[in-house]
This record gives C-alpha cells, structure tokens and sequence, in this order.
C-alpha cells in the first residue's frame, strides 16, 4: 500500500523533528496522543538524540520496500531521556550489533514508494 | 448467565488450497461443523478474520458467508483482532449463548492467504503492529519475535536448542493430525540449520502462511443435555479478553505477555481454578518463543523456565503439561482468523475423546490461549468435560 501525502504529513513533526509529549508523572510518548492514561494532561517534549539498544534483531528478508537493504538490523533503543521506540540501525557491522550499544538518531530516507510517489524520511539509529 | 457447551465442531486440511476461495473454506468448515452438531438452523454467526480485504480484496464477510452458507437473512458479524480474531469470534458467540439472547450460535474462522504474494502477505500481516512506528521503519513479525526471543534469551537463558524442541514437539503431534498442514515430524538438526529468518529465529521456528477454515456450534448446556447429547457435555468453564500496547517498544517488559496473564487470570477466576488445574492447552506458537513466553504468562511455568520445560519434555504429548497436541500453528498452520477457532476444536476432540492418534488420556479440563500481533490482544478459554 502506497503512502501518500497526507498521511506522511501528518507524521513529519515526529519523523523530522522527534516531537514527543511529557506527561505530569514524567512519562514521554512518541508520538503524542489525544488521550493519555490514567487522565494525565503532557507538555510537548523534543527527543533526547542519543540513547542504547535494549533488544535487536537482523532481518534477512523484510518488507518489499526495504528488500534492497536486507540484511538489516532492527532495534528497540532507548533514549536518554527514558523514551523507547523501534528504528532500523544502520552504518553498523552487523556483527557488532549487542544489547548496550550507544547509539543516535539520524535523519535518513526510509522508503519510496515506486517511481512517481513520495520519497519517504525518518529517523534511524546509528553506532554514535 | 448461561452455561454454555460445544456441540459440533468442523474443519478441513488446511496448507496452499490453491482448489478453495476464502468463501469456500468458511462454508466447509461450517458446513461440517453444522452436520457434525445435528443442528437444523443457526440463530447467529460470527466470523473471525484477520484481513478479507487485503488477502482477497473482500470484505463484508457477515453478508457474504451467511449468503453462501444459505443462511440469509441470519444475523451474522465478522471479528477482528489480527490473529486472535478466531478467539474473538468465539468469546463473542459464548456471551450470545450465555447471555441468552440466542440458542444456537455458529462460530467460525477463516483466512485465504495464499491468493497474494509473500510480500503481499508479509504486508497484510504487518499491519498487526503499529503501522506508523513499527511498520514504517521496517520491522516485520518475524522480527518483533526475534527482539522478544533475543530480551528472553539475554535475561533467563532460553537457548535456541529450547526453541527449537518446540518446534520438534509440534511437528510430532502434527504429524498424527490428518487435517494439519505439515503431517510429518522434523529433527532438532533440521530445525537449528534451517534458513535464518530474523536473528535468532530461523524457517522453522516460524508459522507459515495457509489457507484454512474452522467452525464449532454452541448452543446452551441445558439444550446440549436434552437435545444435542449423544457426545459427553463439555462447557466453557471460563472466558478471558485483554490488550496490551500496540507496539513491542512500549511494554514495560519485551518478554512477558501481559495481556496473556491478564485474560487467563480472568479465565481462571471466572471458572473456579489455576493453572495446575488445566490438564493441556492449545497456544499460540505463532513462533516458537511465543508458546515458551505463552506458558509463563499462564502460570504453568514460572517466569524463564518455559524453555527448560520444553526441552526437558513436559509439554510433550506424554508431559505433564500437554501444549499443543493438535500440532500447534507450527505444523498445523496459521490461518490467521480460523487459528483461535481450531485451538477450540482441540480442545473439544480431546475432551470428547475423539482426538484418535493424539488422544491424551481422560482429560478433564483443557484451555486455549489466542494472541494478536506481538501481544497487544490476547483470548484466554478454558473447557471442561462435565460428565
């Protein structure tokens, strides 16, 4: 399924500018929400840029989309600022990939989407 | 609220049907499950599936089955709930028949898969995790369990030999189910040397892609003892039904199935027991470091001795602790929305006695636990033979 424009819009303040939310008890999510657990309200929050692997994994086939990159590395990182979330991990012997690695986020290309859609962007995680 | 028993149950061989439309697999199964019970009409029916529209570009699956099973204008609703749409199908049913709103409720599963390609499918599935912050930086299933096996192998010490014996374990009891998609045993050198899928998980520690249908009838205890009883009474003793979060990243702990604790507790409240009361199970090995996490999460295990315990042979055939006899969705296969649905059929073969060459012996009470994407919903039954 392609992605097109305006649901990749919607999501460009948290692919290109790590916009999270914060909630009363110091809890971040990324993305925000409309409704936060347990009735809490939260002020926007920017991304800490650097963090560690907290599991791993090393594709050998993935999404038609991403074929040409296999194999990949996929990671579960948290950042410093305590927020988790999935990115693939690049720029990286992946032989080295372990639990503990520091790692930061970078701006990359995540997809296209054939030859006339959009070219897609993100965050990745690289070895930092 | 009603008691509520089983009293039918129907299926067919489930693998690449290239022969069968996701149409033709419901009816089947239906149509089996229908003769099987003896009934002469349904009240209602419910139909569990994954993705009608993006594997056959079909949806509206309430009209269309009730057409082609000549039951319209039957009532009749399609449930989802990524793989555990089956054991929704099934809770929604047993609340019908409970409830008393209806007499005789038809619950049924399907999934046609194998008329897209394995991207096309590998896509559609991948929509049962967070399409905007897992899908779009490339995570497929395989992979969201190979993040969990790895957390579980770095914090207890599960080895991909204690993976593997699950694998060996399913195809054994695959093997004697004539209905299964791969009937036949593999070794443990078979399973660890077959092709990497996602470190560490390799082609035989995976699920496949199958076409299949599964359909029981329910119908409350008090008519199954008048009408329906040339079978032993067997009843849902207890339904359970959680969540979790969509994606791995945010569970507080990559290797416990919070939401299969919590629907199984449920479960087991509401039936009077605990896990030691559960004499064998049907879970969902969609990998297989699901069913080590599965057995954890439902108490037969303490928390990182699931592995040791398949490996050691108590979930096993002839174990302590059965799991998944049928052969599980390793080698049976994992039509998506008919696997909670056929985990239910299990459970009814072995308890009425009807489960030929996997026939546990004099089983009382058994339980089936069906999961949806890496965890994020989870269906707890447990059965019990009441005579």
């Amino acid at each position: 399924m392609k992605i097109r424009s305006p649901r990749y819009a919607r999501e460009i303040p948290q692919r290109y500018r790590y916009e999270a939310a914060k909630t009363e008890s110091g809890k971040i999510f990324f993305p925000p929400r409309l409704v936060y657990p347990g009735g809490e309200t939260a002020q926007p929050h920017t991304l800490a840029q650097t963090g560690q692997v907290l599991t791993w994994t090393i594709l050998t086939t993935g999404p038609a989309e991403y074929s040409d990159l296999a194999p990949y590395a996929m990671a579960i990182v948290e950042l410093d600022d305590g927020a988790r979330t999935t990115a693939m991990l690049v720029d990286v012997d992946l032989a080295t990939v372990k639990t503990g690695l520091r790692v930061r986020i970078e701006f990359r290309k995540i997809r296209s989407e054939g030859h006339e859609g959009l070219l897609c962007y993100g965050y990745k995680v690289v070895p930092d | 609220m009603r008691d509520v028993a089983v009293i039918g149950v129907g299926l067919q061989k489930w693998g690449e049907r290239w022969d069968r439309s996701l149409r033709d697999l419901y009816v089947e199964a239906a149509q089996n499950a229908i003769n099987d019970a003896g009934v002469d009409h349904i009240d209602s029916m419910y139909i569990g599936c994954m993705s009608g529209g993006l594997f056959a570009a079909q949806e509206h699956l309430a009209s269309l089955m009730a057409d082609y099973l000549g039951v319209t204008p039957c009532a009749a609703a399609r449930v989802e709930s990524a793989c555990a749409s089956g054991g929704l199908a099934m809770r929604m049913g047993w609340m019908e028949v409970a409830s008393g709103l209806s007499d005789i409720v038809l619950v049924g599963g399907v999934e046609k898969m194998t008329d897209v390609t394995g991207d096309e499918a590998t896509f559609a599935l991948a929509t049962a995790a967070d399409a905007e912050y897992e899908g779009y930086h490339g995570i497929t299933f395989p992979a969201l369990y190979a993040m969990m096996a790895r957390a579980h192998m770095e914090k207890y010490g599960t080895t991909i030999e204690q993976l593997s014996h699950v694998s060996v374990k399913n195809h054994a009891n695959g093997a004697l189910n004539p209905d299964a998609q791969y009937p036949f045993p593999v070794t443990l050198e078979t399973v660890m040397n077959s092709t990497m899928v996602s470190d560490p998980l390799r082609l035989l520690h995976c699920s496949p892609i199958t076409d299949g249908g599964a359909a029981v009838i329910l119908v409350p205890a008090e008519l199954a003892k008048t009408k329906y009883n040339k079978r032993p009474l067997v009843t849902v003793a207890g339904s359970g039904h959680a969540t979790d979060t969509i994606a791995l990243h945010s569970r507080s702990d990559f290797t416990w199935l919070k939401a299969t604790e919590i629907a199984a507790k449920k479960a087991y409240a509401m039936a009077g027991v605990g896990p030691k009361d559960i004499d064998f199970a049907e879970v969902h090995d969609c990998f297989s470091i699901a069913e080590i996490m599965v057995t954890e999460a439902l108490g037969f295990f303490d928390a990182g001795k699931g592995g040791p315990a398949a490996e050691h042979g108590d979930t096993a055939r002839t174990g302590i602790k059965p799991i998944n006899t049928s052969g599980g969705l390793k080698s049976k296969g994992h039509p998506v929305g008919a696997t909670g649905v056929a985990q239910i059929i299990e459970l009814a073969r072995q308890l009425w006695g009807e489960a030929g060459k996997r026939q546990l012996s004099n089983p009382r009470r058994g339980l089936a636990q069906n999961m949806g994407g890496s965890g994020g919903s989870t269906l707890v039954h447990i059965l019990e033979r009441k005579d």
